[in-house]
């Protein structure tokens, strides 16, 4: 009975140092994965607004260049 | 076969996730016109599936001994409450701040994705798990209440 008792803590205790070793596997991974998309979503959300503001600066350009055309009219 | 369970299970459990998602998710997002930012879409996917993922752990190590189907019952519910409320609410509000759609085209279209990559989902973990499609079809004929075919 001895040895049954000692076998059966021994897989219990493998059982929870191979679920720790995945569940801090699956944390390291998560960590990265979030950090990754954070910065890319972060990243593309500023070259979004610079693409916008590009676009009202070229807008208002041509505005102005519109109205020095008119005026010379 | 520990080194599997211990490094191969959660590398594959996200990677086969996003993947999948990916697959069914970005078609739709892409060619409705949602944003034609791949990068943007690769990254709002990868995000919200981390959380999704990050659940499904939590409730492995809750129903570990993995008897009466309660780990199979647990995985439905928080994949059921994850991706009809938290992960279309969750995209959409990333998506509107990039599309120039109206609001409302922009969640049915994320909810439309993301129900297609839940019943996906559900296939897959159906045909890999030995025991998943029981499971989720015990849950599925309790949640509707013993419906008789």
């Amino acid at each position: 009975m001895v040895e049954y008792a000692v076998l059966d803590a021994g897989m219990g205790g493998l059982v929870i140092i191979l679920g720790g070793v995945a569940a801090v596997v699956f944390v390291v991974m998560a960590v990265i994965i979030l950090r990754f998309s954070i910065r890319a979503i972060k990243s593309e959300l500023k070259k979004e607004a610079e693409a916008e503001q590009l676009d009202a600066q070229q807008a208002k350009e041509e505005d102005i260049k519109a109205e020095q055309k008119d005026e010379e009219v | 076969m520990f080194l599997f369970y211990m490094i191969g299970l959660p590398i594959a459990l996200l990677a086969g996730t996003i993947l999948l998602t990916l697959m069914v998710e970005f078609p739709i997002v892409y060619c409705t016109g949602i944003t034609r930012n791949k990068k943007y879409i690769v990254a709002v996917n990868a995000l919200t599936n981390v959380c999704l993922n990050a659940g499904i752990i939590i409730v492995f190590l809750f129903d570990m001994s993995g008897t009466q189907w309660k780990l199979e019952r647990d995985i439905c519910i928080w994949t059921l409450f994850a991706e009809l409320t938290l992960i279309p609410v969750a995209e959409a509000v990333l998506y509107f701040m990039i599309s120039k759609k109206s609001s409302i085209k922009v969640l049915l279209v994320t909810y439309v994705a993301n129900f297609a990559s839940f019943i996906f989902g559900l296939f897959v973990t159906g045909l890999l798990t030995d025991r998943g499609i029981h499971g989720i079809s015990r849950f599925f004929i309790k949640l509707f209440g013993g419906f008789r075919w």
